[in-house]
């Protein structure tokens, strides 16, 4: 890997706290912009809060909109987090090292985020904060675990706690690191964060194992959580929509939009923090790859599901289909999922030349996320609008202003978040690129010069 | 700084196989070519008269006993079918999948789980056969949608397809053996190997070639083991139980199919390991990571199977009370109890212990299990679709018995199975164990390094 | 201390058979059960917007092919199905199942998930979209047997709950003895002036309603195949110029 370049560790370690002291003009103006944004999404979120649901487009048989997909959108882009660091990490795959931050980071803020919008859509969110936060048990009012909403602020508040303590857990060198090298308000809050590490040989034994525990226990909670939102869909009755493969399928989904968000994180990051001798063509090679198989298992999954909706010819599945892959917007939409989130990226993933290129791997992984919003939308939304003959009420449904407020500032929403993260603790975990830097070896063969990596056995 | 690996995994021995030289490697690949042992020679016999047996009740029991009008006598080849595919037909996806996995671990066993290839023609005249029993697409449930000449056509050319990439690819990945075979044993009279290893000298254009073979109909095979598994699962099973389109199922069945895969891989490791003379190349490192990922299909199992369970419970409408009932519950319970105990249960309770995995015992028998469970499975699920005398309805309105097995079936069964191990074997004739080319080729990517104050091993990646 | 164990009446399961035959399309069991239910008024703009509350409505269908095209209608209540799908999707519990039959509402319990809406396939469940209003002359009118519901929950038919209630109580008054037919009636059915809507208790055999599904063949459930087991039954349209075939 001839862009690898041995660094020394102070360096290293100057190079990926600079974000923490150092404020960029592209970050102000990034800061403005996305805060502005955010403006507008408290704004629209008051506003609903104000006067009810009645402000969106919502209608009779389409109760469920723009909000839950988007809901089912960002709850996927948690899904990288687990993928890349718990995966990879479990794997031992010695490219996940840069990436494992942003990831878990994202994972965090866009659960957060996509926790916003069931709640905002329910009828009356004040009940709702007290129906999934502490319960009073004393006056008897149980939550019934039949329900998939039930079941599903259990798994996603599970994730999100133990992303948290993932999170956290990694972070324990680095805020020692931190702590070391700040003063002032900074230095006491690093002091406090770093519960007292010291790098002793005990202390980096227990950081390790539960890092590697965290990470096995995520990775059913990870499964678990899409899988209980597609639940939500599943467990009803609706054609198309009660489908046993939807579990899995919103897994790999998920997974698929969120490490493509990783690239698109990835090269935000290189180009806002100049981390170009870190987040090098290698890291999106080897990310690359992965979305190859990735998005290929879940054209699988996507083709399992149209298929088998056709598969027993009944009018009340053709009906939906007949609107999914003829109507407008759905036709649109269908275009979207098939164009953006299979046949323009994943060829061009499959060749080397374009996996090293950033620019090139920025703009599929955006075109992916495009892809998999279509989907999303083209999942659940023509599933309530046409039922069967006997439902009547055959309606279409147009988002209000109100809602595509509420989408486009809930992606401020993550980027101020993350933005805002950076400020206060660095975007690449330190102490992994350092443990990097020292495996990294280098072996002759022939003429060649090999990379290598150091394996104690 | 202390490192991750060293606490995650605790000092290990180092693997025997990285201190042979290149010599020794050799020496061990050609010794079954050159000299055949009699455990060898026993093991073919027997598989080979299982074979001739097998064949035999094919054409006593269905074919002359109740031709291609009567599909319930045709149960137990579609079992066999089944059970062919979901081993000798996924093992191969293991070699690919531990290929792209790139680790060096997998240098031993690739060329095991690729030898079960050479199985594949006995799945593929089995589905000849087989496919005449299915009616038309007319009126029924189908995945075609009217195609011309389908189900027939087309199922027959994707499984000579996937047939023919599995022979080339167990062909491509061991041409250079075959180079090494003809200059090492055949040096004065030119033969099989002679002929088979064509006029590969090991140029590096030669090489190249071999390289992207490998990368290219590996990805082939697993795309085609893929859409095959599909599309068998779905006209053998899905279109003939009325009513069900559980979209899941395709993709559980070809799980259960990789997880059996790996499973005869694990099984044909501890054979080599034990009888084969392999013991210095197949050591806990194989069966480690080798039963990790089988443990993680059988997870997968589980949820794949839930999946359709939970969506059916929560719909309880007839149509799917009825497809529970028939599938699970009612006439194929035990049947289903013993799959789910042996594909999901035994790879959880016996492989979740990490120490049980790091030897050979644990994951042997775990592997034994899974084979058993997926015959089991197969036989449950093949009974149940091809009991259906209606397979016209919209709903199944009836649940039928239980088919019971009579001799013939049963020996049908063993028999070919059996017959495709003897292919199997055969191929070990021109096919060398271990991979030499592989094994040296992982020699060459490691290096001793001194790390402080212990010495440290140096694994080459390659880009 | 001992208590005198009083005998319960047998639970009666209140059902509701509507006979398409008799249906004349009227309206006037949706504007009964407009008054009795504290109904908000659905304005032009709630129907435009697609937000229109009517706990039983009337929809119309065309049967047949172009020149002999033939209008007809159909009430739809809540099917109070046995198996109701709105239930076990509820994380609140605000809708069950009572042991009589009814699939109930509770207005307080709900935060306005929506998701009973989303499952129920005759989309007999409605959500206030807004804060309701009355005009002020209307105020006075609200039926104060029955709740009014707030913004942000959903509200369904009950069979008229308050009046099943009142009658069971008086019953329970009156030495304990079942609900005699007749006693109660929804609103819908009272207004109906053909008497296509009639209420009762089917576990009652001699109840009008158990009468009117025993002796015909015409019974049909809608959207029977989901299983969910309706206990709304319909009656289907005789048709004099469809020639004459035999079986339901």
């Amino acid at each position: 890997m001839q862009e690898r370049h041995h660094l020394p560790e102070d360096q290293i370690i100057r190079d990926l706290l600079r974000p923490v002291v150092y404020t960029s003009t592209m970050n102000w103006v990034a800061f403005i912009v996305l805060g502005g944004v955010l403006t507008a999404f408290v704004f629209a979120a008051g506003w609903m809060f104000y006067w009810g649901v009645g402000v969106t487009g919502l209608n009779r048989p389409n109760m469920w909109g723009f909000m839950i997909v988007n809901f089912v959108f960002w709850i996927g882009i948690s899904h990288a987090g687990v993928m890349i660091s718990a995966i990879l990490r479990l794997t031992q795959a010695e490219w996940r090292r840069p990436v494992t931050r942003a990831a878990e980071v994202m994972t965090m803020f866009s659960l957060m985020t996509a926790m916003t919008f069931p709640f905002m859509h329910t009828g009356r969110p004040w009940r709702t904060a007290y129906f999934v936060f502490p319960y009073d048990f004393w006056r008897g009012i149980w939550p019934d675990v039949r329900s998939a909403l039930v079941m599903d602020p259990s798994a996603v508040f599970t994730y999100l706690t133990g992303t948290i303590l993932f999170v956290f857990v990694t972070m324990i060198p680095d805020f020692a690191i931190l702590r070391d090298r700040s003063t002032g308000w900074r230095h006491g809050l690093y002091r406090v964060l770093a519960l007292g590490f010291r790098g002793q040989e005990r202390q980096w034994k227990m950081q390790t194992i539960s890092g590697f525990l965290l990470a096995a226990i995520m990775l059913s909670i990870f499964v678990s959580v899409h899988s209980i939102v597609s639940w939500d869909f599943a467990f009803s009755l609706d054609p198309v929509w009660h489908s046993t493969v939807w579990a899995p399928y919103f897994v790999i989904g998920a997974v698929h939009s969120g490490v493509s968000a990783v690239v698109t994180l990835m090269a935000l990051m290189r180009w806002l923090f100049k981390f170009d001798s870190y987040l090098r063509p290698e890291h999106f090679d080897a990310i690359g790859r992965l979305l190859v198989v990735v998005g290929s298992a879940w054209m699988w999954f996507f083709m399992l599901d149209v298929f088998f909706d056709l598969f027993r010819q009944d009018p009340v599945d053709l009906v939906i289909m007949n609107t999914r892959f003829f109507a407008w917007p759905y036709v649109l939409l269908l275009a979207f999922i098939f164009i953006f989130g299979y046949f323009i990226p994943v060829p061009i993933w499959l060749f080397r030349r374009f996996r090293r290129n950033i620019k090139v791997m920025f703009w599929t992984s955006i075109m992916v996320n495009v892809g998999m919003w279509s989907e999303r939308y083209w999942l659940v939304v023509p599933g309530l609008q046409q039922k069967y003959q006997w439902s009547f009420d055959w309606t279409s449904y147009r988002p209000g202003p109100i809602e595509v407020t509420l989408i486009i500032g809930s992606f401020a929403l993550v980027g101020t978040l993350l933005l805002v993260f950076s400020k206060l603790f660095p975007p690449i975990p330190v102490w992994d690129e350092l443990e990097g830097q020292r495996f990294a070896g280098e072996i002759q063969v022939g003429k060649r010069t090999v990379p290598a990596i150091v394996r104690e056995f | 700084m202390a490192t991750h690996a060293e606490h995650a995994h605790g000092h290990r021995r180092v693997q025997r196989t990285w201190d042979l030289t290149p010599q020794q490697v050799v020496t061990d690949g050609l010794q079954r070519i050159r000299a055949a042992g009699s455990s060898y020679r026993l093991a073919l016999i027997i598989s080979a008269i299982l074979g001739v047996i097998g064949v035999i009740a094919l054409i006593i029991r269905p074919i002359i006993g109740a031709g291609w009008g009567d599909r319930q006598a045709w149960t137990y080849v579609a079992a066999t079918f089944g059970f062919l595919m979901s081993t000798v037909g996924s093992a191969p996806c293991f070699s690919v999948a531990m290929r792209l996995t790139r680790g060096h671990w997998r240098r031993p066993v690739n060329r095991l789980a690729e030898l079960w290839g050479a199985g594949l023609i006995v799945p593929f005249i089995l589905l000849v056969l087989l496919i005449f029993v299915l009616p038309n697409t007319e009126g029924r449930q189908t995945l075609w949608f009217g195609w011309w000449a389908a189900p027939y056509l087309w199922d027959i050319v994707m499984m000579l397809a996937l047939t023919i990439c599995g022979y080339g690819f167990l062909y491509v990945a061991s041409l250079p053996d075959m180079a090494i075979a003809r200059d090492q044993v055949e040096r004065d009279r030119p033969g099989r190997f002679t002929r088979m290893a064509r006029g590969f000298r090991g140029t590096v254009y030669q090489w190249q070639i071999i390289d992207r073979g490998v990368a290219y109909l590996g990805a082939l095979y697993i795309l085609l083991y893929v859409g095959t598994m599909t599309v068998m699962a779905s006209e053998l099973i899905l279109a003939l139980l009325p009513g069900d389109n559980s979209a899941i199922f395709p993709a559980a069945y070809t799980v259960a199919g990789l997880e059996s895969g790996i499973a005869v891989t694990i099984i044909a490791m501890a054979v080599f390991r034990r009888w084969g003379g392999a013991g210095e190349y197949l050591e806990s490192e194989q069966f480690f990571a080798a039963s990790k990922l089988m443990l993680a299909l059988g997870l997968l199992w589980f949820y794949f199977h839930w999946t359709e369970f939970v969506i059916w419970w929560y719909g309880r409408t007839p149509r799917e009370l009825s497809l529970l009932k028939v599938l699970y519950f009612e006439p194929y319970f035990w049947l289903f109890v013993i799959a789910f105990a042996c594909m999901f249960l035994a790879p959880l309770f016996v492989l979740v212990w990490t120490r049980i995995r790091m030897g050979i015992a644990g994951p042997t028998v775990a592997a034994c299990l899974v084979v058993v469970g997926q015959a089991v499975d197969q036989v449950r699920l093949m009974s149940a679709s091809f009991s259906i005398p209606n397979i016209y309805e919209k709903e199944l309105s009836i649940i039928p018995n239980a088919y019971i097995p009579g001799v013939f079936d049963i020996l049908l069964y063993v028999g070919l199975a059996g017959g495709a191990f003897a292919l199997v074997l055969l191929a070990l004739k021109v096919v060398a164990y271990p991979s030499i080319w592989e094994i040296t080729a992982g020699l060459w990517l490691r290096a001793r390094k001194q790390y402080y104050k212990t010495e440290v091993t140096l694994i080459g990646k390659p880009n | 201390m001992s208590v005198t164990q009083v005998p319960m009446p047998p639970t009666p399961k209140w059902g509701m058979v509507i006979d398409l035959d008799r249906c004349t399309g009227c309206q006037s069991c949706v504007v009964a059960c407009q008054a009795e239910n504290n109904i908000p008024i659905n304005t032009e703009e709630a129907y435009l917007q697609r937000r229109a509350i009517e706990w039983i409505r009337v929809e119309r269908y065309w049967e047949g092919e172009f020149p002999n095209i033939k209008a007809r209608y159909i009430p739809v209540p809540c099917m109070h199905c046995s198996d109701a799908p709105c239930e076990p999707v509820c994380p609140v519990f605000a809708t069950y199942h009572t042991n009589e039959g009814i699939n109930m509402q509770i207005y307080n319990r709900c935060i306005g998930t929506r998701y009973c809406s989303v499952n129920c396939h005759w989309h007999v469940r409605f959500f206030n979209f807004w804060q309701p209003k009355w005009p002020a002359s209307l105020e006075n009118q609200l039926n104060p047997d029955v709740t009014v519901r707030t913004r942000g929950v959903m509200e369904k038919c009950t069979f008229c709950i308050q009046r099943v209630n009142h009658a069971e109580q008086n019953a329970r008054l009156d030495n304990n003895r079942a609900v005699r037919d007749g006693e109660v009636n929804t609103a819908c059915a009272q207004a109906c002036p053909t008497r296509a809507i009639v209420f009762g208790n089917m576990n009652d055999p001699q109840s009008v309603v158990s009468r009117a599904i025993a002796g015909t063949d015409r019974g049909y459930q809608v959207l029977a195949d989901l299983g969910t087991n309706p206990s709304v039954l319909y009656l289907k349209k005789l048709d004099p110029d469809a020639p004459a075939q035999s079986g339901a």
